[in-house]
This record gives C-alpha cells, structure tokens and sequence, in this order.
C-alpha cells in the first residue's frame, strides 16, 4: 500500500467513527467536537485529492465557522445548556436498515461498473482554475450565492432577535 | 454588450432590485409600512411581468447554462401570477408582525421568487441547486414568520429539517451524476444514462427523491399539512402553488430535457410515485377537520395528477401537466383566499367555521364550490379538463391502471370536496350576519373566478399554449 | 505535494511573530493590574459561576454574520489567484457580489443586531424617541 492509501484508510476511519460518534453521543456538546473532527477528516481527503482550496475552505467554513455557530447555538439555548440528552429513539433499528442498504446499494453499483481509478488532467494551479470557471462560466450562480447567503442572513436575524 | 428590454436575466436582476428597495424602504419607514411596501412589491411585480413579455425568446447566458427559452417564460409568468395574487391577499392581513416587519416578508417572497425564476431557466445542475436554496431558504422563514407559539416554530422546523435533508438528498444524487459525466451541464446527462453506467442511475434516483421531497410527493409530503395550518393563509396559497410548480420545472429539465431519449426509463418510477400521490392525499384528506390541513392533502394528491402527467413522458402529458398547473393555481389559490376572508372574520380555519355560509354571504360560498368543484373536476370548472387531460396523455401511453386508480380517487376527492359544501349549504348556522371581505382579498378571488371559470368554459387556447411550449422540450 | 516550503516558513514566521510579541509586551509593558484583569479570561463574560448558563442571543448573531462575511472571504482567495486573467469583469463580478453583501450589512447594522452596550441601546432609544413623540 503506498503512503497515499495508508493516509486514506485512516482518514476515513477517523471519519467514520467520528460521524457515528456525532449521531449517538449523549452529550451535545461533545457531538459537536466530534463534528468538528469529522469535518476536519474531511479536509484531509481533499488534501488526499489535491484540493488545497478545498480543504482551506473547509477547514475555514465548516471546522471554523459552522462548528462555532453551532456552539453558540448551544450556549443561548437554555433548554440545550449541560443536558444530557439522548439523540437516539426506538427508529434507530429502521435508521441502521435504510443506511446499511443504501451502502450496500452505493457498493454494488460501483462495484458494477467500477469508476476510473487514475487522476484526470489538471490545471496546474487548481485555485486558480477554480477562481476562472467561478467568475466566467459561474458566475450566475456565484452571483445567486450572495443573494441567497443575504436572505438567509436575514431569516436567521429575524428568527434570533427577540420581539421588539 | 448592448443594453435592451429582452435581455436574459433582466427580468431577475429587475426583480432583486426591487427586493432591495422593499428592504431599505423597510428600514427607513417608521411605523407601519406594510401597504407602502405591499404597493410597492406588486407594482414591481406588474413591470417585471411585463419584461417576461418583451424578453427575446431563445436567447441564453454562460454555454446554455441559462436559457430563456418558451418554457421559461411560461414558468416565470406563472410564479410571477401566483405570487400577484398572494401578495393581494397578504395586503389585508392585520397582525402586528406584518404592520412592523412587512419590509423582512416581502423581501422574502421576492427572493424566493428570484430563485424560482432562475431556477425556470436553469440548465446547469449547479445552477440548479443555487437557485432550488435561494427559493427556498425565505420558505422556511415564512413559514415561522408569525412566531405566534410552538406549534408555528415546529412548522417551522420541521419544514426547514425536511427541507434541508432533501437538498442534502440533492446535491449527492448530483454529485454522483457529476462523478460519472464529469459536467455540470445538463446536455451530458442523456449520454451517460444511454450509456448505461449504473452510478447515473443512482444519482437520477436520489435526484429525483430530493425533488419529490420539494413538491411533497408521497413519501415526502409529512411537512406540508404542518406547515400549511401554521404558516399565514395568503402565504401558503402562494406556497401550495409556486414552489411546486418550480419542482416540476426542475423535474422536466433534468428528466426531460436532461435524460432525452433515456426519459422513458423513469416512466415507471414516476407512475408509482404519482399513484402513492394520489391514494394518500386523497385518504388523508377525508378525516380533517381544519380546512387548511384539508387543502394541504388535496394538494398532496393534485401534486399526484400532475405526476400522471409527467409519467406519460410525452409532449402532450408534460403539456396537460402544464395546463394542470394553471388550473390548480387558480383553484388552489381562490380556495385558499377564501379561507383567509372567513379566517379574517371568524378567527377559526376548523371547517365547522362553514356552517352557514351560504345564507350569511351568498356569493363568498358559491366562490368557495366552484373552487372545491374545480378541484373535484367537475365539468365546465377549469380542474375538469385538466384530469381529463391528464388521464388523456396517460392513456395513449397505456397506463391504464394508473388511470383508474386516478379516476376512482377523483370519487373519494369529491366527497370530502363536498362535505364542505354540505356545511356551507345545507346546514345552518345560529350566526346570521354576513362575512366581511376586505376589497383585495375580493379582488384576489374574483381573479381567481374568472381564471377557473374563464379556462373551464374555453380551454382551447390554455390547451393551445401549453402544447406549444411542451413540444419544445421534445 | 511540493511547494510546502512556503507553508512551513509561514508557519514559522506566525508563531515566532506571537512569542516575540507577547515576550515584549512581557518585558516592557507596564504592570497596573485590577482584578478584572486578573481574570483567567476577559471576554465579557464573568469567569467564576455555573458555566451552565444561558447566553445572550447576541453571542449567535454575531457568529451568524461572521460565518457569512467568512464566506465572503473564502472567495476571495480564487479570485485573487486568478486576478490577472480575469481583468475588469473579474473585479466587476467581485465587487457586485460585495455589494450584494452590503445590503445585508447595512441591514444588520440599521437593525441594531451589532449593538451591544445597554450605552448603544439608549442612543439609540434617544434618537428615536423625539421622533416617536412627533
């Protein structure tokens, strides 16, 4: 196994155990540090496929950012703050069914016609291809991101502001 | 590039602009501003209207991935209709949080519509998925927009944590037809599906389970009864009406227009769909005793119609779905108006609320049959040719089961469609005076009336529009 | 995976900034200290007592804004890679997405969703207030 598999084979443990660790602890907060390494795990598969602008971003936004406002989502929640709560009930049996057959379902159908495993042709600079095809041929639904990124701004300030 | 009238996209920046405007002019009024506000989005509206009709057919934006073409334009006018007719009705509503935070509401409703707009131009999966947020991110913020009390913010919730699940949904089943055609661009569907790659199937499927969860197709349809009974009732026409027909314009690009010649391969799944669709609106909707909830299941089950339609996988299905859309927004919306009329006087949206109406305001109640009767199917309402239409399209498809299925839950539909007539005509009320109608709300539903009454009587040139718009797509 | 040589110096560079810094303001800053400052942390928040409590909403909507302005950033840097290419339009498309932004700064700010201080609240109820009485 090269280097490469090795980090890969780890990294995706790491995620795994830690996105089940998200869905079953007890405790909240530790579902949200356990969060935070998953998505960090993430960044490190895009590390793996030589997105680094990938893995900034989601180092930036979803380790950073989101995890944060997940925390403080947390905290100004009274109801939340220092329960030990159970994320599970009685459906988890049905929940495990449907996920276990759709994995068996995603793997059979790749194993059917399985993908092509060497790296496609890329720019050398991927950051910088990727700053070209958002101003060029996206930059419809780039532009569309602000005024999306602008009206859940406000829906999220008129849902969190307490009534005048 | 050349500033004129038919540009593409000019109707949607024209559309943020003025959402923009809404907003500071929200911000810069003091006190109640929501007829200020209300004017000023629909006068916007009815220019923005008017740049769908002098836009230049066929053109399109960035390699194909915005086209404006005879199909867009239709969708467009539809949203921009039913959102017309919503905001008529919304300018009568009364409660405080519409008098101090109109400015947030209508800018919600624009951006939503921006979305949608885009979204009937979309052919490019990530355009798709942007637009498909944008529309619905402010629908999750109506829908708690009163913060009356838990059961609004569980709405609420629920609608945004099913709502999300299914971008979720979405934008894997994306991801994988990424994966294998290595393009964003619609046209490389087709090939790959032809192709046969397994992977493409999947992420069609996904796809097509994350669209269902938009348009509320069974098994996807829990959040809407919810969402309906707590969100406001002007809003929620708009919602039973605009968001869904934006579904199935994302359905026809992707299913349609995408998979082109492979379209076929997805007759059955859409046919099991549409007839799950059906029998479970249908049957839910007998035991309501809210008339929104009620309205809620019998859109669930319209929704199902629709889908007969679109399983024909044909110019003349996709069309009848078509004219399907335009009846069911004139229906669905006038029922809805007038729930909000009664709501408005009797403070209760219970069905026991009907009793009566027939003597107390004459006019009101035969409003709301013709409504219920154009929903039923009733011959000369517009909703009678749109399911003898639709049954048409299936037929010559051969999918006669479905046809069936469709044409005996028609009978179930009826009978709860007419045990709210029974209350408004046959049984009596201790209450004796009339149901006062502020004048928008009536203008809002005589709209209405003469769209189900005007398509009912003369659906030829409805037909005519829907047909040539659908024979684009093949 | 080369070009990590930069990275490394970066690196370097960050955390030798910050222990030079905090080494000088050590050694030559002056000592005046108040149990405010003697405190583990001084972010706002009283340190000692159940840390169980409810927050302030403020906590999340300025978290919230941050997220989106942190988004904003985020697609700078592609941009900035590729500025040269890009030319005018590049810069246009940018700064129209900045401008989209702004509206939503603007509203947060005329909101009053970034006041803090009781201070700010009373300004702004003064400012107001004549007004109001108009």
């Amino acid at each position: 196994m090269t280097g490469e598999a090795v980090a890969f084979y780890a990294l995706s443990a790491m995620l795994v155990v830690s996105a089940l660790a998200v869905v079953l602890s007890k405790n909240l907060f530790h579902a949200v540090l356990w969060l935070a390494l998953a998505l960090t795990g993430t960044a490190g598969i895009f590390l793996l496929l030589d997105a680094e602008f990938l893995a900034a971003v989601q180092l930036l936004l979803y380790a950073g950012g989101v995890v944060t406002i997940v925390v403080f989502a947390i905290v100004v929640t009274e109801r939340l703050v220092g329960e030990t709560i159970t994320q599970t009930n009685r459906r988890i049996a049905g929940g495990a069914l449907v996920c276990g057959a759709l994995l068996w379902l995603l793997i059979t159908t790749v194993l059917e016609r399985p993908l092509a495993t060497e790296r496609p042709i890329m720019p050398d600079d991927l950051t910088k291809a990727i700053g070209e095809s958002v101003l060029t041929r996206f930059v419809l639904p780039f532009e569309l991101l602000a005024v999306l990124m602008l009206a859940a701004l406000l829906g999220a300030i008129y849902f969190a502001r307490p009534e005048e | 590039m050349t500033f004129d009238l038919g540009m593409p996209l000019l109707a949607e920046v024209a559309l943020f602009a003025l959402a923009v405007l809404v907003l500071i002019v929200g911000l810069i009024t003091q006190g109640n501003a929501h007829q200020r506000i209300g004017w000023l989005t629909l006068i916007g509206l009815v220019g923005v209207l008017g740049l769908t009709f002098v836009a230049t057919e066929g053109a399109s934006l960035f390699s194909l991935s915005f086209v404006q073409d005879d199909f867009a334009l239709f969708a467009k006018r539809l949203f921009i209709v039913a959102t017309m007719v919503s905001l008529l009705g919304s300018l009568t509503l009364r409660h405080s949080t519409f008098a101090r935070r109109s400015a947030e509401y209508h800018f919600a409703i624009l951006s939503s519509l921006v979305g949608m707009m885009v979204l009937a131009s979309a052919r490019d999966l990530v355009l798709i998925f942007v637009a498909f947020e944008l529309m619905s991110i402010p629908l999750y913020v109506l829908t708690g927009f009163l913060k009356r009390d838990s059961t609004t913010s569980e709405a609420a919730l629920k609608f945004f944590l099913v709502g999300t699940v299914s971008s979720a949904v979405i934008a894997y089943g994306m991801s994988f037809i990424y994966g294998v055609t290595g393009s964003t661009a619609l046209e490389a569907i087709g090939p790959a599906l032809a192709d046969g790659s397994p992977l493409m199937v999947l992420g069609m499927t996904m796809l097509f389970a994350g669209l269902s969860f938009k348009i509320a197709a069974f098994p996807f349809h829990m959040w809407a009864p919810d969402a309906y009974e707590a969100a406001s009732t002007p809003f929620v026409a708009w919602l039973a009406v605009a968001p869904k027909a934006a579904g199935f314009v994302a359905i026809i690009r992707l299913y349609v227009e995408g998979a082109g010649s492979t379209s076929l391969m997805w007759m059955p799944m859409v046919a099991a769909i549409a007839g799950m669709t059906i029998v479970t609106g249908n049957l839910m909707a007998i035991p309501q005793s809210n008339i929104k909830r009620l309205l809620a299941y019998s859109g669930i089950a319209h929704i199902g119609y629709m889908l007969i339609g679109l399983a024909a996988f044909s110019s003349s299905g996709v069309a009848m779905m078509l004219f399907y859309l335009v009846a069911y927004l004139f229906g669905n919306m006038g029922a809805f108006m007038v729930v909000e009329a009664v709501a408005q006087s009797e403070s209760s949206d219970g069905i026991d609320a009907y009793k009566g109406l027939a003597q107390r305001s004459p006019l009101l109640a035969l409003a709301m049959l013709i409504f219920l009767l154009s929903l039923g199917g009733i011959p000369f309402v517009a909703g009678f040719w749109a399911k003898l239409y639709v049954f048409w399209a299936a037929i010559e498809r051969g999918l006669y089961g479905l046809v069936f299925l469709g044409a005996v839950l028609t009978v179930v539909a009826l009978y709860y469609y007419l045990l709210v007539a029974r209350r408004m005509y046959i049984e009596t009320s201790d209450r004796t005076d009339p149901i006062p109608v502020p004048g928008l709300l009536g203008l809002a539903i005589v709209i209405c009336l003469i769209g189900v009454i005007g398509i009912g009587v003369y659906p030829g040139p409805w037909v005519d529009m829907a047909l040539r718009v659908a024979s684009t797509l093949f | 995976m080369d070009g990590w040589l930069g990275v490394l110096i970066m690196l370097v560079l960050g955390v030798g900034f910050a222990a030079v810094m905090i080494g000088l303001s050590v050694l030559l800053g002056p000592k005046n200290p108040t149990p405010e400052k003697l405190a583990p942390y001084e972010c706002g928040m009283p340190a000692v007592g159940d840390a169980r409590e409810r927050h302030s909403v403020k906590f999340y909507l300025v978290a919230m804004i941050f997220l989106l302005f942190d988004i904003e950033i985020a697609f700078l840097y592609p941009w900035a890679v590729a500025l040269r290419d890009l030319g005018w339009p590049g810069l246009m498309q940018i700064v129209t997405f900045f401008m989209i932004l702004s509206v939503g700064y603007l509203y947060v700010w005329r909101k009053g969703a970034l006041d803090w201080a009781p201070a700010a609240r009373a300004r702004n109820a003064l400012r107001r207030g004549p007004r109001k009485a108009a």
